[in-house]
């Protein structure tokens, strides 16, 4: 039985550049709260967001023993991450009710580490992503107030490598003190690779109220439901230990099944404009403790090597940023903004891991938004993320923990950095009025 | 009937002792027997003469008739003594034994008459003397190897109102008989009297070398072992008999792990007899032969462990894991080991210098992968005696290990000297421990019936092995033992049960009353001395079991305890139902055992726990806690180191001894370090206050 350490890395802060909130109306609004859209003056309109970001992630490996274990090289890993996202409104029949619909991604995660570096036992590529895509109704109860609800499918992909210590994985049918094979032995190392996908729902709702014709505030929030992903794992053993143990080791592979949750995410945004100025302070929880654990379950297998349960241990907890916002609008329509986010890290720091990343991230974002018509508005951000170095004293990770613990990986001490930049350009097209 | 001074005597041996052997370990062995132990023996008192004596032939001419008539003469034959003994005492003196015996004599013959004129008639006659005594000194000794009894004097009275002559069955000739009567009477007791005790000394070393024989004539052999003994010396002391023996031990069989071409011829061992303690009846083992046995001990594979003829759990290690994968070990002695004994009593030692072994990773694509490894081992050993054999042997219980070299044969594994030899030391050498069986040092003491020995104590000396024992005595006994069994047992019972018998006798103790077991309605060859019976080798379902108590006279009883044993050989299934995964807190963390079998019921169950510390990379695990629930209980994992790997282990045991296992790991961490806390994030701090006066109403998070 193996214990695979399933999905990954957080790239990215919350979707959307720098006017990004639920009381904005851009193409991640679907994300943020569609309600927003209810104070629309025009009866059609369609949002396009579009980012890039480059994340940079490095990593320097601590022994645990400085007198049995090898000084490990610092390593590092880039990864630009597109994502996109679609917001549509349009009106109906009723003029208090309109439709809404869109495409979003709940989560984007994924690593590159190299596949000879001393982090390839918890992951080397990985990939995890959730689509969804959403249809609902917006009732404008008031000129101030709106609610909005929906919902629709989402797609889910998970893609993992990882190398595997076939000398650990013998080694804990050794008693104590007589582990034969070495750790992390080149020779016996295999990799391990997941391919996994699936489908679920996810609903979301959200209000928008403008109290005061310059004070807004909005709530929304979308609970994914959790996907049950199938798909295929398969195994491959160094070549030594695929001569020695011909039949039984030599690549097999497994129907997998995988209960992955997608954290939900609750969204608060104030907004205040006084004159040209704009002010916004945001809040946001994300209901990442739902990946606290995740289970698998290895349905057929050619391979009493692949069977039974999988455990993946990720200690997550639910994540909060809070970010404020401020704009100044110029005569021209041209709106400056800066925003500032900061996103404090909760997974224990014993439970970090390159797999399992999590920084407290402070995310400073530049952007502008200029009318091009009456009709077309476009937007532009440029951000900059930094990661508050963590340094990992302990792990929970032991490769001599039982397979079932799922923390029999190596030691995950040492330290951790991280810093992006992301871009991020967006359309908006209302049309109709 | 049973020698009386043989019978006291250990002896193991099967060849005769017709000769002194030279490759004897002189004086290995020395019994002391107490005048108080001799007289416990001597109350077996009709054991130290036969069942009958036959008399020769007597022809008597009682008077002469004279002229043409034939003398008037008896002619008796087929004559038969038989004797019981009211009072035998040995007085054990320096030099010398006093023997006094009392009792009443019966000679039955058939007599042939010659009666003057009358026809010649024929008759059975009977003779008893209703009270002799026999006083005699004797010496003893060893000629030859061979001990033998010098009796230096010998008197015999008898009262002559207790002499009466039967001749009912004479018929007609009776009254002429009685006219010759006294003249009969004469003649047998006349024959009794010289011819008889005459023939005492010849008498008693007959007895002697009958039983001699009788014991040296029996296999004895013990754990690959064959012993043989000599007398070498017996010494009448006062108040005690010792007894020396030259003793001799072989390998039955010659193990293949001992290369032949390496033995060395044994040099005769020479030692002084040990000395034992005063007014004990003790045996004692010299160290030169224990020595001896030791080696011998070697020879026969002793020290030969070999997994693919033992089952040690080693073979199949690697088989859940890499499947078809076996792990062989062979270990071995180049040569015996060093005996060496304490000085204060404590336990002894064996010493080995050079122990190689040999491993082999066997994959199944044939590829083998080996390493060898040369070490010193000290093997640490008790002195035990096993009541069930009676015999005194070295017991195994720990091992040290000195000097570990090791070294890799192919490295395509690449596998390393230093996890090589940790696979040594934590795998192999504790199963190479076990392996060690315990190694006999006399095979037998003391067993013949109806005498039976209860050793009282070991003791270890720079000298040798000392133990010290007390007899007991059956005595003439006709009359079966009483089984019962102390109570029944509570199945479901595993392949293997242990029985208390609660049976008793008239004469001999409860200690040695013997078993016999008779199961469904088979007989079993195991016998099962005292009160432990242990059956084994049951197969799962409902068996008869029949227990016939035996006495040391051999009396069995013919109403056998009869019970029903409900065998159960699956094991029960034990987990730990909703526990935490993951990570745990140190302060505490409940785990709900479940536990259930197919024959016993929860309550019934027991589960074993062991907490230990998982170590990292090469350090070994500790144990952190360990005790006993059951099943219904909840596990309390409290007190745990932080930032620690714990694995729980769970051992279930059904009411039948089957065991099932579950094992899970924790990771603890106490306080979980969060943001908030982490290095380079105090001015952090700052900036988050406002919004966390916003957010985190919130307790801090939680597992």
């Amino acid at each position: 039985m193996l214990v695979t350490a399933l999905a990954a890395l957080l790239v990215a802060s919350p979707a959307g550049g720098v006017f990004a909130g639920p009381t904005q109306a851009n193409g991640s609004t679907v994300y943020w709260g569609p309600a927003v859209l209810g104070m629309s003056k025009a009866p059609h309109a369609v949002y396009i967001e579009a980012r890039a970001s480059y994340i940079h992630v490095g990593y320097q490996r601590e022994p645990e023993d400085a007198s049995t274990e090898p000084l490990y090289p610092r390593e590092t890993f880039g990864i630009i991450s597109p994502v996109g996202a679609l917001t549509a409104v349009a009106s109906t029949p009723w003029p208090e009710l309109r439709v809404f619909a869109g495409v979003f991604s709940p989560t984007t995660a994924g690593t590159r580490w190299r596949t000879d570096g001393p982090t390839r036992y918890h992951v080397t590529d990985s990939t995890a992503f959730a689509y969804a895509a959403p249809l609902g109704a917006i009732w404008t109860v008031s000129p101030r107030v709106a609610v909005a609800i929906g919902g629709g499918p989402m797609f889910v992909s998970l893609d993992q490598q990882a190398s595997y210590d076939f000398g650990a994985y013998a080694n804990r049918a050794l008693p104590s003190g007589a582990q034969l094979f070495p750790f992390e032995d080149p020779e016996l190392e295999g990799s391990l690779e997941l391919d996994l996908h699936g489908w679920s729902t996810l609903v979301l709702a959200s209000v928008y109220a403008k109290p005061a014709d310059n004070f807004a505030i909005a709530l929304s929030g979308f609970l994914p439901q959790t996907p049950r992903l199938g798909g295929r794992l398969a195994l491959t053993a160094p070549p030594s230990l695929a001569d020695a143990v011909p039949v039984q080791i030599a690549n097999p592979t497994a129907d997998f099944r995988l209960t992955y949750p997608i954290p939900w995410a609750l969204n608060a945004e104030a907004e205040l404009t006084t004159g040209r100025m704009t002010f916004a302070l945001l809040a946001q929880m994300q209901g990442k403790s739902r990946q606290r654990l995740i289970l698998g379950r290895v349905v057929t297998s050619d391979s009493a090597l692949l069977r039974g349960d999988q455990v993946s241990v990720r200690e997550s907890r639910n994540e909060y940023t809070v970010g404020l916002r401020g704009s100044y609008k110029l005569d021209s329509g041209l709106e400056l903004a800066s925003r500032f986010d900061v996103t404090p890290r909760n997974t224990p720091r014993e439970a970090v891991s390159p797999l399992n990343i999590d920084f407290t991230l402070m995310e400073l974002n530049l952007g502008a938004r200029i009318p091009l018509t009456e009709s077309i508005t476009l937007e532009a951000t440029y951000g900059a993320v930094l990661g508050i170095p963590v340094h990992v004293e302990s792990s929970i990770f032991n490769p001599r923990a039982d397979t079932l613990s799922g923390f029999a990986l190596p030691s995950a001490r040492g330290d951790y950095t991280v810093w992006a930049q992301k871009v991020i350009v967006g359309c908006n097209v209302a049309f109709g009025g | 009937m049973r020698p009386l001074v043989l019978s006291l005597v250990i002896l193991l041996p099967r060849l005769a002792l017709a000769t002194c052997e030279a490759s004897y370990a002189p004086s290995a062995v020395r019994a002391q027997i107490t005048q108080e132990s001799i007289d416990t023996a001597l109350r077996a008192a009709d054991t130290i003469l036969p069942d009958t004596v036959a008399l020769p032939e007597i022809d008597r001419t009682v008077f002469e008739c004279g002229g043409w008539f034939d003398d008037v003469a008896i002619h008796a034959s087929g004559a038969e003594v038989r004797a019981s003994l009211d009072q035998v005492e040995v007085d054990l003196q320096a030099g010398a034994i006093a023997l006094r015996v009392a009792g009443s004599v019966n000679v039955s013959a058939f007599l042939e008459l010659t009666v003057c004129a009358l026809p010649n008639t024929a008759c059975n006659v009977a003779l008893d003397i209703d009270h002799f005594e026999v006083s005699a000194r004797a010496s003893i000794g060893v000629d030859d190897c061979v001990p033998e009894i010098v009796v230096d004097s010998v008197v015999l009275s008898m009262e002559n109102q207790a002499v009466t002559l039967d001749l009912a069955t004479c018929g007609l000739y009776g009254s002429i008989l009685s006219a010759v009567h006294d003249s009969v009477r004469d003649a047998l007791v006349d024959y009794v009297r010289t011819d008889l005790v005459a023939g005492l000394p010849e008498l008693l070393n007959k007895r002697i070398a009958d039983a001699t024989t009788g014991l040296v004539d029996r296999e004895v052999s013990a754990a690959r072992l064959q012993f043989k003994a000599q007398p070498r010396l017996i010494t009448v002391a006062e108040d005690a008999l010792l007894l020396d023996f030259d003793l001799d031990v072989q390998p039955a069989t010659r193990s293949t792990c001992v290369d032949a071409s390496t033995l060395e011829p044994r040099p005769r061992p020479t030692g002084a007899p040990i000395a034992l303690p005063q007014g004990q009846t003790a045996i004692g083992v010299s160290d030169h032969f224990v020595q001896r046995v030791m080696d011998s001990a070697w020879e026969a594979g002793w020290l030969c462990f070999d997994t693919r003829t033992t089952d040690v759990g080693i073979g199949d290690i690697l088989d859940g894991t890499l499947p078809g994968s076996r792990i062989d070990a062979l270990v071995v002695a180049k040569h015996p080991p060093r005996f060496v004994t304490g000085d204060d009593g404590g336990g002894v030692a064996l010493q080995v210098e050079d122990l190689h072994g040999e491993v082999a990773i066997r994959m199944p694509s044939n590829e083998q992968y080996s390493a060898t490894f040369d070490t010193g081992v000290f093997v640490g050993a008790d002195v035990a005696v096993r009541d069930s054999k009676r015999r005194i042997v070295v017991a195994p219980k720990s091992l040290g290990m000195d000097a570990l070299s090791v070294q890799i044969g192919r490295a395509d594994l690449n596998l390393s000297r230093s996890t090589m030899a940790g696979f040594v030391e934590a795998a192999i050498m504790p199963r190479f421990l076990s392996s060690l069986r315990e190694v006999p040092v006399t095979a037998n003491v003391f067993t013949s019936t109806p005498l039976a020995i209860a050793i009282d104590e070991v003791r270890t000396s720079a000298a040798g092995i000392v133990a010290s024992f007390s007899l007991f005595s059956a005595g003439p006994d006709g009359s079966p033992p009483r089984t019962a069994l102390a109570e029944e047992p509570h199945c479901p019972c595993g392949a293997e049960v242990e029985l208390t018998a609660d049976s008793d006798d008239d004469k001999t103790p409860a200690g040695f009353i013997h078993h016999l077991i008779d199961i469904d309605g088979v007989a079993q060859t195991d016998v099962h001395v005292g009160n432990s019976i242990s059956l084994s080798g049951l197969t799962g379902g409902r068996h008869e079991v029949k227990i016939y108590a035996q006495d040391l006279s051999g009396n069995i009883d013919a109403s056998p305890e009869v019970i029903t044993l409900d065998i159960d050989t699956t094991p029960p299934v034990v987990v730990v139902r909703d526990g935490p995964r993951g990570i745990i807190p140190a302060g505490g963390t409940p785990l709900r055992i479940d536990a259930d079998d197919n024959m016993s019921k929860p309550e019934d169950i027991t589960i074993d726990y062991v907490v230990e510390a998982v170590g990292r990379r090469a350090k070994d695990d500790h144990q952190l806690a360990s005790g006993r629930l059951k099943s219904t209980d909840v596990l309390k994992l409290d007190g745990l180191p932080d930032l620690s790997t714990v694995r729980v282990r769970l051992t279930a045991t059904d009411q039948a001894g089957n065991v099932a296992t579950f094992t899970q790991s924790y990771a603890v961490v106490d306080d979980p370090g969060m943001g908030c806390a982490a290095a380079g994030e105090a001015s952090l701090f700052a900036m988050l206050a406002i919004a966390g006066m916003l957010l985190r109403k919130r307790k801090r998070p939680t597992c």
